[in-house]
Protein backbone atom coordinates (compact mmCIF):
# COMPACT_ATOMS: atom_id res chain seq x y z
CA UNK A 1 0.00 0.00 0.00
CA UNK A 2 1.61 2.82 -1.18
CA UNK A 3 0.89 5.59 1.66
CA UNK A 4 2.56 8.57 2.08
CA UNK A 5 3.48 11.45 4.75
CA UNK A 6 1.94 14.80 5.40
CA UNK A 7 3.46 16.94 7.88
CA UNK A 8 0.49 19.29 8.56
CA UNK A 9 0.21 22.06 10.73
CA UNK A 10 -3.32 23.53 12.21
CA UNK A 11 -4.00 26.23 14.56
CA UNK A 12 -0.36 25.86 15.72
CA UNK A 13 0.18 22.27 16.42
CA UNK A 14 1.48 19.89 13.39
CA UNK A 15 1.69 16.07 13.11
CA UNK A 16 2.78 14.00 10.66
CA UNK A 17 -0.60 11.76 8.87
CA UNK A 18 -0.81 9.68 6.19
CA UNK A 19 -2.28 10.32 2.75
CA UNK A 20 -3.28 8.01 0.43
CA UNK A 21 -4.37 7.24 -3.17
CA UNK A 22 -8.29 6.49 -3.97
CA UNK A 23 -9.68 3.45 -6.05
CA UNK A 24 -11.36 3.98 -9.32
CA UNK A 25 -15.06 4.05 -8.87
CA UNK A 26 -15.58 2.14 -12.27
CA UNK A 27 -11.58 0.29 -12.61
CA UNK A 28 -10.40 0.80 -15.90
CA UNK A 29 -10.35 -3.28 -18.14
CA UNK A 30 -7.42 -4.89 -18.80
CA UNK A 31 -6.91 -4.39 -22.38
CA UNK A 32 -4.73 -6.42 -24.63
CA UNK A 33 -4.75 -7.14 -28.10
CA UNK A 34 -4.14 -10.39 -29.80
CA UNK A 35 -3.39 -12.20 -33.24
CA UNK A 36 -3.76 -15.64 -34.24
CA UNK A 37 -0.06 -15.96 -33.74
CA UNK A 38 -0.72 -14.82 -30.10
CA UNK A 39 -1.15 -11.71 -27.78
CA UNK A 40 0.61 -8.30 -28.87
CA UNK A 41 3.56 -6.23 -27.98
CA UNK A 42 5.18 -3.40 -28.04
CA UNK A 43 8.36 -3.04 -29.53
CA UNK A 44 11.26 -0.15 -30.14
CA UNK A 45 12.39 -0.47 -33.83
CA UNK A 46 14.71 1.55 -35.99
CA UNK A 47 12.65 3.02 -38.57
CA UNK A 48 14.82 3.37 -41.41
CA UNK A 49 14.75 7.50 -41.83
CA UNK A 50 17.85 8.57 -44.31
CA UNK A 51 19.07 11.31 -41.45
CA UNK A 52 21.15 12.67 -44.43
CA UNK A 53 17.80 13.88 -46.42
CA UNK A 54 15.95 17.11 -45.17
CA UNK A 55 12.31 15.90 -45.74
CA UNK A 56 11.08 19.55 -46.31
CA UNK A 57 12.86 19.62 -49.56
CA UNK A 58 11.88 16.33 -51.06
CA UNK A 59 9.57 17.30 -54.09
CA UNK A 60 6.60 14.59 -55.32
CA UNK A 61 8.86 13.99 -58.42
CA UNK A 62 11.86 12.77 -56.46
CA UNK A 63 9.61 10.73 -53.92
CA UNK A 64 7.97 9.03 -56.91
CA UNK A 65 11.29 8.06 -58.60
CA UNK A 66 13.00 6.80 -55.55
CA UNK A 67 12.71 6.38 -51.54
CA UNK A 68 15.76 8.86 -50.79
CA UNK A 69 14.28 9.24 -47.26
CA UNK A 70 14.43 5.61 -45.98
CA UNK A 71 17.53 3.49 -45.63
CA UNK A 72 16.06 0.13 -46.10
CA UNK A 73 19.61 -1.31 -44.62
CA UNK A 74 18.79 0.34 -40.94
CA UNK A 75 15.45 -0.58 -41.07
CA UNK A 76 13.11 -2.89 -39.14
CA UNK A 77 15.53 -3.36 -36.22
CA UNK A 78 14.12 -4.14 -33.15
CA UNK A 79 16.03 -2.04 -30.23
CA UNK A 80 16.56 -4.08 -26.43
CA UNK A 81 15.64 -0.88 -24.46
CA UNK A 82 17.80 -2.08 -21.71
CA UNK A 83 20.91 -1.81 -23.95
CA UNK A 84 20.63 1.57 -25.17
CA UNK A 85 22.49 4.69 -23.33
CA UNK A 86 20.39 8.00 -23.31
CA UNK A 87 22.84 10.65 -25.00
CA UNK A 88 22.87 13.75 -26.60
CA UNK A 89 24.65 15.12 -29.88
CA UNK A 90 24.58 17.97 -31.76
CA UNK A 91 22.47 17.60 -34.73
CA UNK A 92 23.64 20.01 -37.17
CA UNK A 93 26.93 17.89 -37.46
CA UNK A 94 26.23 15.46 -40.54
CA UNK A 95 27.92 12.48 -38.68
CA UNK A 96 26.81 13.43 -34.76
CA UNK A 97 28.86 12.04 -31.73
CA UNK A 98 27.68 12.09 -28.24
CA UNK A 99 28.12 15.14 -26.34
CA UNK A 100 30.12 15.68 -23.04
CA UNK A 101 29.93 18.83 -20.58
CA UNK A 102 26.61 19.98 -21.35
CA UNK A 103 24.44 22.50 -19.99
CA UNK A 104 20.92 21.45 -18.76
CA UNK A 105 18.29 24.93 -19.17
CA UNK A 106 14.72 25.22 -18.63
CA UNK A 107 13.37 27.90 -20.98
CA UNK A 108 10.39 29.45 -19.63
CA UNK A 109 7.32 30.28 -22.27
CA UNK A 110 4.68 32.55 -21.71
CA UNK A 111 1.24 31.41 -22.55
CA UNK A 112 1.60 33.29 -26.20
CA UNK A 113 4.81 31.41 -26.58
CA UNK A 114 7.54 33.79 -26.09
CA UNK A 115 10.24 33.12 -24.37
CA UNK A 116 10.33 34.54 -20.80
CA UNK A 117 13.78 33.43 -18.91
CA UNK A 118 16.25 30.40 -19.25
CA UNK A 119 17.82 28.91 -15.99
CA UNK A 120 19.23 26.50 -14.58
CA UNK A 121 17.18 22.99 -15.03
CA UNK A 122 16.35 22.35 -11.21
CA UNK A 123 14.68 18.94 -10.63
CA UNK A 124 11.93 19.38 -7.87
CA UNK A 125 11.83 17.31 -4.82
CA UNK A 126 8.58 16.16 -2.46
CA UNK A 127 7.92 18.63 -0.04
CA UNK A 128 4.96 16.98 1.76
CA UNK A 129 7.24 15.70 5.03
CA UNK A 130 10.01 18.42 5.50
CA UNK A 131 11.06 19.83 8.50
CA UNK A 132 8.90 22.66 8.16
CA UNK A 133 5.19 21.39 8.06
CA UNK A 134 2.72 21.99 5.41
CA UNK A 135 0.46 24.74 6.90
CA UNK A 136 -3.31 25.17 6.43
CA UNK A 137 -3.82 28.46 5.80
CA UNK A 138 -6.66 30.72 3.36
CA UNK A 139 -10.32 29.22 3.30
CA UNK A 140 -12.39 29.75 0.65
CA UNK A 141 -16.17 28.95 0.18
CA UNK A 142 -16.22 25.04 -1.13
CA UNK A 143 -19.19 25.98 -3.53
CA UNK A 144 -16.63 29.08 -5.39
CA UNK A 145 -13.63 26.77 -5.15
CA UNK A 146 -14.80 23.76 -6.76
CA UNK A 147 -15.82 25.99 -9.90
CA UNK A 148 -13.05 28.07 -9.92
CA UNK A 149 -10.39 25.25 -10.04
CA UNK A 150 -9.51 22.17 -11.95
CA UNK A 151 -8.87 19.18 -9.58
CA UNK A 152 -6.47 16.51 -10.86
CA UNK A 153 -6.26 14.61 -7.92
CA UNK A 154 -7.67 13.42 -4.35
CA UNK A 155 -6.18 11.85 -1.74
CA UNK A 156 -7.52 11.04 1.63
CA UNK A 157 -5.67 11.89 4.39
CA UNK A 158 -5.93 8.97 7.47
CA UNK A 159 -4.60 9.14 11.53
CA UNK A 160 -2.12 6.38 12.32
CA UNK A 161 -3.41 7.17 15.97
CA UNK A 162 -5.99 8.48 18.46
CA UNK A 163 -3.84 11.60 18.61
CA UNK A 164 -4.02 12.16 15.07
CA UNK A 165 -7.36 11.34 14.50
CA UNK A 166 -8.22 14.58 16.91
CA UNK A 167 -6.30 16.42 15.24
CA UNK A 168 -7.86 15.61 11.76
CA UNK A 169 -11.44 14.97 12.82
CA UNK A 170 -11.00 18.63 14.24
CA UNK A 171 -9.88 20.18 11.24
CA UNK A 172 -12.76 18.31 8.91
CA UNK A 173 -15.20 19.41 11.40
CA UNK A 174 -14.13 22.67 11.20
CA UNK A 175 -14.47 22.99 7.60
CA UNK A 176 -17.54 21.12 7.27
CA UNK A 177 -19.22 23.26 9.38
CA UNK A 178 -18.01 26.84 7.36
CA UNK A 179 -18.70 24.74 4.01
CA UNK A 180 -14.84 26.05 3.07
CA UNK A 181 -11.97 24.68 1.42
CA UNK A 182 -8.53 25.75 3.32
CA UNK A 183 -5.18 26.12 1.10
CA UNK A 184 -2.66 24.22 2.01
CA UNK A 185 0.87 25.68 1.30
CA UNK A 186 4.52 24.41 2.18
CA UNK A 187 7.86 25.88 2.72
CA UNK A 188 8.52 28.67 5.87
CA UNK A 189 5.87 30.82 5.04
CA UNK A 190 3.60 28.03 3.83
CA UNK A 191 2.80 29.91 0.47
CA UNK A 192 4.86 26.95 -1.87
CA UNK A 193 2.98 24.53 -4.23
CA UNK A 194 3.05 21.12 -3.21
CA UNK A 195 5.35 18.52 -4.78
CA UNK A 196 3.82 15.02 -4.03
CA UNK A 197 6.62 12.77 -6.03
CA UNK A 198 9.98 13.15 -7.11
CA UNK A 199 10.74 15.27 -10.49
CA UNK A 200 6.89 15.86 -9.94
CA UNK A 201 4.81 18.65 -10.82
CA UNK A 202 3.65 21.36 -8.35
CA UNK A 203 0.40 21.77 -7.22
CA UNK A 204 -1.94 24.09 -5.62
CA UNK A 205 -3.84 22.03 -2.53
CA UNK A 206 -6.53 22.50 -1.06
CA UNK A 207 -7.97 20.74 1.99
CA UNK A 208 -11.58 19.18 1.76
CA UNK A 209 -13.29 18.20 5.11
CA UNK A 210 -17.18 16.55 5.84
CA UNK A 211 -17.61 14.50 9.57
CA UNK A 212 -20.70 12.13 10.17
CA UNK A 213 -23.77 14.50 11.10
CA UNK A 214 -26.23 12.25 12.45
CA UNK A 215 -25.47 10.53 15.92
CA UNK A 216 -24.11 7.19 15.30
CA UNK A 217 -21.50 8.46 12.60
CA UNK A 218 -20.34 11.77 14.45
CA UNK A 219 -16.75 10.26 15.03
CA UNK A 220 -16.34 9.79 11.25
CA UNK A 221 -14.89 12.15 9.28
CA UNK A 222 -12.98 12.10 5.92
CA UNK A 223 -10.41 14.83 4.80
CA UNK A 224 -9.65 15.19 1.26
CA UNK A 225 -6.42 16.68 -0.40
CA UNK A 226 -7.56 18.12 -3.76
CA UNK A 227 -4.83 19.12 -6.09
CA UNK A 228 -4.93 21.87 -8.66
CA UNK A 229 -2.58 23.24 -11.62
CA UNK A 230 -5.02 25.38 -13.08
CA UNK A 231 -7.60 27.73 -12.82
CA UNK A 232 -11.16 27.09 -14.71
CA UNK A 233 -10.99 29.53 -17.45
CA UNK A 234 -10.24 30.01 -20.92
CA UNK A 235 -7.03 30.99 -22.07
CA UNK A 236 -6.13 34.74 -22.21
CA UNK A 237 -5.42 34.73 -26.32
CA UNK A 238 -8.83 32.84 -26.62
CA UNK A 239 -11.32 34.62 -23.89
CA UNK A 240 -12.32 37.37 -26.17
CA UNK A 241 -14.53 37.00 -28.98
CA UNK A 242 -15.54 33.44 -27.99
CA UNK A 243 -19.50 33.27 -28.48
CA UNK B 1 4.14 29.22 -52.29
CA UNK B 2 1.96 27.10 -54.04
CA UNK B 3 1.13 23.25 -52.98
CA UNK B 4 -0.68 20.27 -54.71
CA UNK B 5 -4.44 20.34 -55.01
CA UNK B 6 -4.76 17.23 -53.03
CA UNK B 7 -7.20 17.96 -50.29
CA UNK B 8 -5.10 17.05 -46.70
CA UNK B 9 -7.71 17.70 -44.30
CA UNK B 10 -11.28 19.34 -43.61
CA UNK B 11 -11.91 21.41 -41.21
CA UNK B 12 -15.55 22.02 -40.06
CA UNK B 13 -16.24 25.99 -39.30
CA UNK B 14 -19.70 26.72 -38.00
CA UNK B 15 -19.55 29.34 -35.32
CA UNK B 16 -19.76 32.81 -36.90
CA UNK B 17 -17.53 33.72 -34.16
CA UNK B 18 -14.68 30.97 -35.10
CA UNK B 19 -14.56 32.23 -38.75
CA UNK B 20 -14.30 36.15 -37.74
CA UNK B 21 -11.25 34.27 -35.51
CA UNK B 22 -10.12 32.57 -38.86
CA UNK B 23 -10.39 35.55 -41.17
CA UNK B 24 -8.88 38.17 -38.09
CA UNK B 25 -5.77 35.84 -37.96
CA UNK B 26 -5.06 35.50 -41.51
CA UNK B 27 -2.83 37.95 -42.22
CA UNK B 28 -0.39 37.46 -38.58
CA UNK B 29 -0.83 33.67 -39.89
CA UNK B 30 0.59 34.20 -43.46
CA UNK B 31 4.24 33.98 -42.56
CA UNK B 32 4.28 32.40 -39.62
CA UNK B 33 2.85 29.37 -40.79
CA UNK B 34 4.03 29.40 -44.21
CA UNK B 35 0.83 29.06 -45.84
CA UNK B 36 0.28 28.10 -49.22
CA UNK B 37 -1.58 30.51 -50.99
CA UNK B 38 -4.96 28.51 -51.87
CA UNK B 39 -5.25 27.68 -48.40
CA UNK B 40 -4.84 31.11 -47.71
CA UNK B 41 -7.83 32.08 -50.32
CA UNK B 42 -9.63 29.89 -48.97
CA UNK B 43 -10.17 30.80 -45.67
CA UNK B 44 -10.19 34.15 -46.00
CA UNK B 45 -13.03 33.53 -48.20
CA UNK B 46 -14.40 31.32 -45.94
CA UNK B 47 -18.35 32.11 -44.92
CA UNK B 48 -19.19 28.74 -43.16
CA UNK B 49 -19.07 25.11 -43.59
CA UNK B 50 -15.58 23.21 -44.36
CA UNK B 51 -11.99 24.72 -45.65
CA UNK B 52 -10.40 22.02 -47.29
CA UNK B 53 -6.87 22.41 -46.56
CA UNK B 54 -4.92 21.55 -49.42
CA UNK B 55 -1.56 21.81 -47.32
CA UNK B 56 -0.42 20.11 -44.19
CA UNK B 57 1.99 22.66 -42.61
CA UNK B 58 -2.09 24.68 -42.75
CA UNK B 59 -4.21 22.11 -41.70
CA UNK B 60 -2.35 21.18 -39.02
CA UNK B 61 -1.25 25.15 -37.92
CA UNK B 62 -4.64 25.45 -37.84
CA UNK B 63 -5.77 22.65 -35.65
CA UNK B 64 -2.97 23.08 -33.36
CA UNK B 65 -4.01 26.63 -32.59
CA UNK B 66 -7.31 25.38 -32.28
CA UNK B 67 -9.20 28.32 -34.17
CA UNK B 68 -11.65 26.05 -36.02
CA UNK B 69 -11.88 23.27 -33.73
CA UNK B 70 -15.22 23.32 -32.44
CA UNK B 71 -17.29 20.24 -33.22
CA UNK B 72 -20.56 19.23 -31.62
CA UNK B 73 -21.36 16.93 -28.56
CA UNK B 74 -25.08 15.65 -28.23
CA UNK B 75 -26.23 14.73 -24.75
CA UNK B 76 -29.73 13.48 -23.40
CA UNK B 77 -31.26 15.27 -20.73
CA UNK B 78 -34.54 13.88 -19.45
CA UNK B 79 -35.48 12.34 -22.99
CA UNK B 80 -34.09 15.68 -24.67
CA UNK B 81 -31.30 16.32 -26.78
CA UNK B 82 -29.00 18.86 -25.71
CA UNK B 83 -26.48 20.50 -28.95
CA UNK B 84 -23.22 21.92 -27.63
CA UNK B 85 -19.85 22.81 -29.25
CA UNK B 86 -16.83 21.17 -27.97
CA UNK B 87 -13.62 23.25 -28.11
CA UNK B 88 -9.99 22.96 -28.16
CA UNK B 89 -8.54 21.17 -25.22
CA UNK B 90 -7.27 23.78 -22.85
CA UNK B 91 -3.89 23.12 -20.40
CA UNK B 92 -2.08 24.70 -18.13
CA UNK B 93 0.35 25.50 -20.80
CA UNK B 94 -2.18 27.68 -23.12
CA UNK B 95 -3.08 29.64 -19.24
CA UNK B 96 -0.03 30.39 -17.68
CA UNK B 97 3.12 29.34 -20.21
CA UNK B 98 5.97 26.32 -19.42
CA UNK B 99 9.37 25.49 -18.80
CA UNK B 100 10.91 23.37 -21.24
CA UNK B 101 13.86 21.47 -20.65
CA UNK B 102 16.90 22.38 -23.22
CA UNK B 103 20.31 20.44 -23.61
CA UNK B 104 22.92 22.91 -24.84
CA UNK B 105 26.88 23.08 -25.10
CA UNK B 106 28.47 26.55 -26.32
CA UNK B 107 25.35 28.00 -27.05
CA UNK B 108 23.88 25.28 -29.93
CA UNK B 109 21.52 23.25 -28.77
CA UNK B 110 21.62 19.31 -28.53
CA UNK B 111 19.51 17.05 -29.43
CA UNK B 112 18.21 13.56 -27.39
CA UNK B 113 19.52 10.25 -28.92
CA UNK B 114 20.42 6.70 -28.04
CA UNK B 115 23.66 4.91 -27.80
CA UNK B 116 23.79 1.29 -28.82
CA UNK B 117 26.28 -1.57 -27.58
CA UNK B 118 28.24 -1.20 -30.58
CA UNK B 119 28.48 2.21 -30.24
CA UNK B 120 26.45 3.56 -32.91
CA UNK B 121 23.95 6.72 -32.16
CA UNK B 122 20.32 6.67 -32.88
CA UNK B 123 18.38 10.19 -33.73
CA UNK B 124 15.66 10.16 -31.92
CA UNK B 125 14.04 10.70 -34.88
CA UNK B 126 15.33 7.53 -36.28
CA UNK B 127 13.59 5.21 -33.84
CA UNK B 128 9.69 4.31 -33.63
CA UNK B 129 6.95 2.32 -31.23
CA UNK B 130 5.99 -0.33 -33.02
CA UNK B 131 3.08 -3.38 -32.44
CA UNK B 132 4.33 -6.93 -33.54
CA UNK B 133 2.59 -10.34 -32.80
CA UNK B 134 4.99 -13.00 -31.10
CA UNK B 135 6.63 -13.49 -34.36
CA UNK B 136 7.91 -10.38 -34.70
CA UNK B 137 5.48 -9.23 -37.76
CA UNK B 138 3.22 -6.15 -37.55
CA UNK B 139 -0.36 -7.24 -38.29
CA UNK B 140 -3.45 -5.11 -39.24
CA UNK B 141 -6.27 -5.91 -37.20
CA UNK B 142 -6.02 -7.44 -33.85
CA UNK B 143 -8.42 -8.56 -31.23
CA UNK B 144 -9.34 -6.32 -28.25
CA UNK B 145 -9.45 -8.43 -24.78
CA UNK B 146 -11.02 -6.39 -22.11
CA UNK B 147 -10.52 -8.64 -18.99
CA UNK B 148 -9.88 -12.08 -21.00
CA UNK B 149 -13.24 -11.22 -22.79
CA UNK B 150 -13.55 -10.38 -26.85
CA UNK B 151 -14.81 -6.47 -27.13
CA UNK B 152 -15.38 -4.00 -29.86
CA UNK B 153 -14.69 -0.17 -29.73
CA UNK B 154 -17.69 1.92 -28.66
CA UNK B 155 -18.33 4.95 -31.02
CA UNK B 156 -16.88 8.77 -29.91
CA UNK B 157 -18.98 10.98 -28.31
CA UNK B 158 -19.27 12.41 -31.30
CA UNK B 159 -21.05 9.74 -32.62
CA UNK B 160 -23.80 8.61 -30.41
CA UNK B 161 -24.86 10.80 -27.90
CA UNK B 162 -24.43 10.10 -23.85
CA UNK B 163 -26.63 10.13 -21.41
CA UNK B 164 -26.35 13.37 -18.88
CA UNK B 165 -28.16 13.65 -15.41
CA UNK B 166 -27.99 17.08 -13.11
CA UNK B 167 -26.27 16.14 -10.25
CA UNK B 168 -24.92 18.59 -7.13
CA UNK B 169 -21.76 20.56 -7.40
CA UNK B 170 -19.95 18.58 -4.89
CA UNK B 171 -19.79 15.74 -7.38
CA UNK B 172 -16.72 17.76 -8.36
CA UNK B 173 -14.90 16.18 -4.81
CA UNK B 174 -13.42 13.07 -5.85
CA UNK B 175 -13.41 13.91 -9.80
CA UNK B 176 -9.65 13.32 -11.23
CA UNK B 177 -10.20 15.69 -14.27
CA UNK B 178 -7.45 14.76 -16.77
CA UNK B 179 -8.81 16.75 -19.58
CA UNK B 180 -10.65 20.15 -20.00
CA UNK B 181 -12.94 21.45 -22.87
CA UNK B 182 -14.28 24.85 -23.15
CA UNK B 183 -18.13 24.70 -24.41
CA UNK B 184 -20.06 26.93 -26.49
CA UNK B 185 -23.09 27.00 -27.96
CA UNK B 186 -24.43 25.76 -24.67
CA UNK B 187 -28.15 25.83 -23.83
CA UNK B 188 -28.77 23.93 -20.25
CA UNK B 189 -28.87 25.86 -17.49
CA UNK B 190 -26.10 26.45 -14.80
CA UNK B 191 -25.12 23.77 -12.41
CA UNK B 192 -22.90 20.60 -13.32
CA UNK B 193 -24.23 17.70 -14.94
CA UNK B 194 -22.58 13.82 -15.36
CA UNK B 195 -22.09 11.85 -18.15
CA UNK B 196 -19.37 9.92 -19.86
CA UNK B 197 -17.18 11.26 -22.82
CA UNK B 198 -14.76 9.43 -25.03
CA UNK B 199 -12.73 11.60 -28.04
CA UNK B 200 -12.42 8.74 -30.45
CA UNK B 201 -13.84 5.24 -30.16
CA UNK B 202 -12.77 3.67 -26.84
CA UNK B 203 -13.23 0.49 -24.80
CA UNK B 204 -14.72 2.33 -22.13
CA UNK B 205 -15.45 5.93 -22.12
CA UNK B 206 -14.24 8.24 -19.15
CA UNK B 207 -16.25 9.67 -16.64
CA UNK B 208 -17.53 13.33 -17.84
CA UNK B 209 -19.46 16.31 -15.81
CA UNK B 210 -20.47 19.52 -17.88
CA UNK B 211 -19.70 22.45 -15.62
CA UNK B 212 -22.33 25.14 -16.98
CA UNK B 213 -21.58 28.69 -14.97
CA UNK B 214 -23.25 31.82 -15.38
CA UNK B 215 -21.01 33.18 -17.97
CA UNK B 216 -19.67 30.15 -19.29
CA UNK B 217 -19.31 26.02 -19.81
CA UNK B 218 -16.76 23.23 -19.52
CA UNK B 219 -16.77 19.82 -19.99
CA UNK B 220 -14.10 18.06 -17.62
CA UNK B 221 -13.40 14.75 -18.80
CA UNK B 222 -11.54 12.48 -16.10
CA UNK B 223 -12.19 9.65 -13.27
CA UNK B 224 -14.53 9.32 -10.33
CA UNK B 225 -12.33 8.36 -7.04
CA UNK B 226 -14.38 6.71 -4.03
CA UNK B 227 -13.54 8.14 -0.99
CA UNK B 228 -14.63 7.03 2.70
CA UNK B 229 -15.35 8.42 5.84
CA UNK B 230 -12.81 6.99 8.64
CA UNK B 231 -13.62 5.98 12.45
CA UNK B 232 -11.66 5.41 14.76
CA UNK B 233 -9.87 2.87 12.95
CA UNK B 234 -8.79 3.05 9.18
CA UNK B 235 -9.58 -0.04 6.88
CA UNK B 236 -6.41 0.36 4.58
CA UNK B 237 -7.93 -2.49 2.33
CA UNK B 238 -10.19 0.15 1.40
CA UNK B 239 -7.55 2.41 -0.72
CA UNK B 240 -5.72 1.61 -3.97
CA UNK B 241 -2.48 1.49 -3.87
CA UNK B 242 -2.13 2.13 -7.62
CA UNK B 243 -2.56 5.82 -7.86
CA UNK B 244 -1.17 6.78 -11.13
CA UNK B 245 -0.56 9.99 -10.21
CA UNK B 246 2.24 12.72 -10.45
CA UNK B 247 1.40 12.27 -8.79
CA UNK B 248 -0.61 32.91 -2.16
CA UNK B 249 -1.72 36.02 -0.80
CA UNK B 250 -4.91 37.38 -2.08
CA UNK B 251 -4.32 35.97 -5.82
CA UNK B 252 -3.62 32.14 -6.12
CA UNK B 253 -0.40 32.06 -8.50
CA UNK B 254 -0.86 29.11 -10.95
CA UNK B 255 2.16 30.23 -12.84
CA UNK B 256 4.20 27.18 -11.31
CA UNK B 257 6.17 27.07 -14.31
Amino acid sequence: MAQQILHLEFNGKSARVNFQGLPDLRPKPTVTLSTAAGPVTQVRVTNGLNPRVDTAQLRGDILIQGDPEIDFATAGQILDVDQLTTTYYDPSVPEPQPVTDFRELDIVYDAFGNEKERRPHSNRRPNLNELQPVKVGKRIPLAQALVQFVFRFNYQILHNDSLTRDFLHDIARELHQKQEVALLGAGAKGTLPLVIRERGSPYRAFLYGEVGEDETAKDRYKLLMLLSDMELKRPPHAASGTP
Amino acid sequence: MRCSTRDFARVSVTSTTGIRWLRRSIQGMEHAVAGCSTCLTRCATLQSGNIAFSDWTCANAWLLIGLVMARDVNFTLGGQTATVQLEAKIDRKSLYGYAAKTIEKDGRSLSRGWLCPDGKLLRRESVAMQKIDPEGTPFDEPVTEANGEVVSLQPSSFEQAAPMESVPLKALIGFNVRDVYPLTKCTLAPGLYKTVFSYRKSIQPYDALVLVRAEDAFLLVGQYKVSTMVGLSVAYEFFDSAEDAEGEGEDLDFSMV
